[in-house]
């Protein structure tokens, strides 16, 4: 039983085929990533895959579950989360209320809880509080904790995406760009937080455009272009693999 | 005497009301025009079942406030999908249905000519009859009303009702199971504005479908927008407000004919200008702890 | 089988009616994005500059519907100018302007009351409109008739204005992509002024035609109003057919719908027409624009 499986995924958009007959094996507790041109189909791969757009054909197997079609809020009750290529924090909120509000089964999102149990919220909510605040501490965002998220530098919003998304204690983690736009640094940073979950036994499966620290941090590489798999393999031996030189200098 | 009194049993009548839908559009972003709607539903299902059959007020009370429930969740349902521009009129939509079934269905309702002579509340042998105990009364079902809309705005139901407002795709990819968020909020808002309506037809002793018109359905949203969105203690303040200062007018000698027009121009107004200079409302939101 | 055809010619009738209403809010909605609940102020108020004109000071028709044109043209302008431009110039969110736009038309609906009191007030028609004529087994009015080319010429009429002409185009380029239209040069706010005079305009010419049939109320804009909205909604934003199309469904639907059904449900019917649309193809007849 593979961790985590893509079968034939395909997706159609009108009379654009996205995403053709994508097929791939995750390994437990290794850092994959999703490589490829611009237009490649890696975040509606991401998408398909996290629930947000419906396949036309294929499976998606997690953990020996279906999970194809399956809804969202579903799918990372099962341990799968995301992150968003263009971040989609609450901005109107601080940094911990964001990060909060990844916390998984909070009693206080139950109506009848939230409105009659007062004293017993108060405690859960303390320990909500500091179970994200030690979130923040571990990527360094304890400072900006009280802060508007739009407040926020952009290394710091990138940082906070992903604390919002190992709040939900997914055992799976998609994060998409997470590099992107950032400096040397605030990189850095965020390839040590991943380097950190791996470390703590999670799995990370990553799309991103910086050449660098994908083959840096990826225990596996795959390279997509026009929505099929051309290469996939250890990090040295993609670089090398003549269609994916092809299909970034030759265009 | 008599007046002030009522004028003060009207505005926290609708500061049941304003506060009720300020859960549906201040925090979660549902701009609903049917609020009036489901006032109707509690009015309706009060006056008839205190009349015909002899319930007692807060019995019938709280099976309009039921049956608005359980409509609302059965309308929750296909509107879910639907955002912005479209559930606004879906939303105008079951405010046209409603009030075509409170005209249409004489058998039950009277039609147009409505239902008068609703009793006034009582409970256990004593009646409110008299304008002051009114009042209590209408100061503790807003307490009420206030006080729940209060506790979800401050919880962390409420956080993810701001979530919701703010980037769906977001929430759910939180695990929020967006759906339940929405259908529960629209169900408790549309009770208790079931609640003001039955409330409204114990009080005035009168109800027909134009009391509770698409106008006052605008009119309770003009309260809660220049209230303040998300502000709960600022849709208190807006009912106030909106209710106490139109009476003002009544000092002015104002033909009683364009009484009511100027009064709504008023509140027209009142919109343009606060969304031009204060678009978070007389009390801003203010974070969830 | 004989009152079915005639049902459906009155549908078709009502549709032609709704057609054009749904085309003056789709000029806005369609183009701009923005729910321009006022549309049914400007509406309202034109069918009230009319009949004054025509009944109260009792000016030649031609100048009656002169008059409401420039009007309805002159209010719908002003409104984009003092009221969505400084708004958008803060950057008031959409639902923003719509509370501003709901709030305007709060005002010259009750504006209208104070003025000419709330009961409906009728328009002195000529009696060539109003008489009937048999085309075949169904009756229709010499006004339904009008109505009908009316909308049928103005639909055309536009559509070719925004496919022929550099000002149409304009608008069409910045349905489409609002932000490349200063890069390319194209003044927008200048465009969003033609935008709301042409679509006032539009509405201008539905009152007129609805004064004449059915006289003027302070609703009338409110209902007016639904009805555009159903009719975009349901036929898809996407191009101008969209709303004709929706409002000619909607108007069919109507009118059949009380062969069976009793008339005092004919507004719960198009909202019947919308749900089922929104639970099964919230596109719309013609479906969505199509996105790069």
């Amino acid at each position: 039983m593979a961790y985590f499986e893509i079968e034939g995924l395909t997706k159609d958009f009108g009379g654009l085929r996205a995403v053709d007959g994508f097929s791939c094996t995750v390994e437990r507790g290794k850092v994959t990533s999703l490589i490829g041109p611009n237009g490649a189909g890696k975040t509606t791969v991401f998408n398909l895959i996290s629930g947000f757009v419906r396949p036309t054909a294929g499976r998606v197997r997690y953990r020996d579950r279906d999970i194809t079609g399956m809804e969202p809020d579903r799918i990372v009750a099962l341990g799968l989360a995301r992150t968003f290529q263009d971040l989609r924090l609450f901005h109107r909120m601080t940094a911990l209320e964001n990060v909060m509000l990844g916390l998984q089964k909070q009693p206080g999102e139950r109506l009848a809880h939230a409105v009659f149990a007062r004293a017993v919220l108060r405690a859960e909510r303390a320990g909500a509080r500091a179970r994200a605040g030690a979130i923040l501490e571990e990527l360094g965002l304890e400072a900006q904790a009280g802060e508007l998220a739009q407040n926020l530098a952009y290394g710091e919003q990138k940082l906070l995406a992903i604390a919002r998304a190992m709040a939900t204690e997914a055992d799976l983690l998609l994060l998409d760009e997470p590099a992107a736009g950032l400096g040397r640094e605030a990189m850095e940073t965020v390839l040590g937080v991943i380097r950190g979950l791996v470390r703590r036994g999670r799995t990370v499966i990553l799309v991103d455009h910086h050449m660098e620290a994908v083959m840096d941090v990826s225990d596996r590489v795959v390279v997509l272009d026009a929505g099929r798999k051309i290469a996939e393999g250890e990090p040295d031996a993609v670089q090398r693999d003549e269609e994916v030189v092809r299909v970034y200098l030759g265009l | 005497m008599d007046y002030v009194l009522f004028v003060l049993i009207l505005a926290s009548l609708y500061a049941i009301l304003a506060v009720s839908l300020n859960l549906l559009v201040g925090l979660t972003g549902l701009v609903s025009i049917a609020h009036a709607g489901f006032m109707a539903i509690g009015a309706y299902a009060t006056a008839l079942l205190t009349m015909k059959a002899g319930a007692n007020f807060f019995v019938a009370a709280a099976v309009g406030m039921g049956i608005a429930a359980c409509v609302a969740a059965v309308l929750a349902v296909p509107t879910l999908k639907v955002t912005g521009d479209h559930y606004i009129i879906a939303s105008f939509g079951f405010q046209v249905i409603i009030i075509s079934v409170l005209l249409n269905w004489p058998a039950l309702t009277n039609g147009p000519f409505g239902i008068s002579g609703i009793p006034r509340p009582s409970l256990l042998g004593f009646t409110f009859a008299g304008y002051r105990s009114l009042l209590a009364l209408a100061v503790v079902l807003a307490g009420l009303a206030g006080w729940v809309a209060w506790r979800i705005a401050v919880s962390p139901f409420g956080a993810v009702l701001r979530a919701i407002r703010e980037d769906e795709a977001a929430a759910r990819s939180l695990g929020k199971d967006v759906t339940r968020f929405k259908v529960q909020v629209f169900v408790v808002g549309c009770a208790l504005a079931a609640l003001g309506g039955a409330f409204y037809a114990g009080v005035t002793s009168f109800i027909d479908p134009p009391s509770f018109d698409i106008h006052e359905s605008i009119f309770i949203l003009a309260l809660v927008i220049i209230g303040g969105k998300g502000n709960i203690l600022g849709s208190i303040l807006g009912a106030f407000v909106l209710i106490l200062l139109p009476e003002t007018l009544k000092f002015l000698a104002v033909p009683s004919s364009i009484a009511d027009p100027l009064r709504r121009i008023l509140y027209g107004v009142l919109l343009m200008v606060f969304m031009r200079f204060l678009p978070a409302g007389l009390l801003r939101e203010r974070p969830a702890r | 089988m004989g009152e079915l055809l005639q049902l459906t010619v009155n549908g078709l009738i009502a549709g032609s009616a709704y057609a054009l209403l749904a085309l003056g809010f789709w000029v806005v909605y369609g183009t701009t994005r923005t729910f321009h609940f006022a549309h049914g102020g400007v509406y309202t108020l034109g069918g009230y500059v009319f009949y004054h004109t025509l009944a109260v000071l009792e000016a030649p028709f031609v100048v009656a519907v002169a008059a409401t044109l420039l009007a309805t043209a002159l209010l719908g302008m002003g409104i984009e100018r003092f009221l969505y431009r400084p708004l958008r110039a803060i950057g008031a969110s959409d639902m923003e302007i719509l509370l501003s736009s709901l709030g305007l038309y709060v005002l010259i609906e009750n504006l209208v009351i104070i003025v000419w009191k709330s009961d409906p007030r009728l328009v002195p028609v000529a009696e060539a409109f109003q008489r009937g004529l048999a085309l075949g087994p169904v009756w229709i009015t010499g006004l339904q008739l009008v109505g009908l080319a009316a909308s049928l010429a103005l639909w055309g009429g536009l559509a070719l204005f925004l496919r022929r002409t550099r000002v149409g185009k304009a608008i069409r380029a910045l349905a489409a992509d609002p932000e490349m239209t200063e890069i390319v040069g194209i003044n927008e706010d200048r465009i969003r002024l033609v935008v709301y005079g042409v679509a006032s305009v539009l509405a201008g010419c539905s009152v007129v035609l609805a004064a004449i049939d059915t006289g003027i109320a302070p609703s009338s804009g409110m209902s007016a109003l639904l009805i555009a909205t159903i009719s975009v909604i349901v036929g898809g934003t996407a191009a101008v057919s969209g709303g004709v199309a929706g409002g000619f469904l909607i108007g069919v639907v109507e009118n059949v719908g009380i062969w069976k059904i009793a008339s005092e449900w004919k507004q719960a019917i198009a909202f019947g027409v919308l749900a089922a649309f929104i639970l099964l193809r919230p596109t719309g007849i013609l479906g969505p624009r199509n996105l790069k």
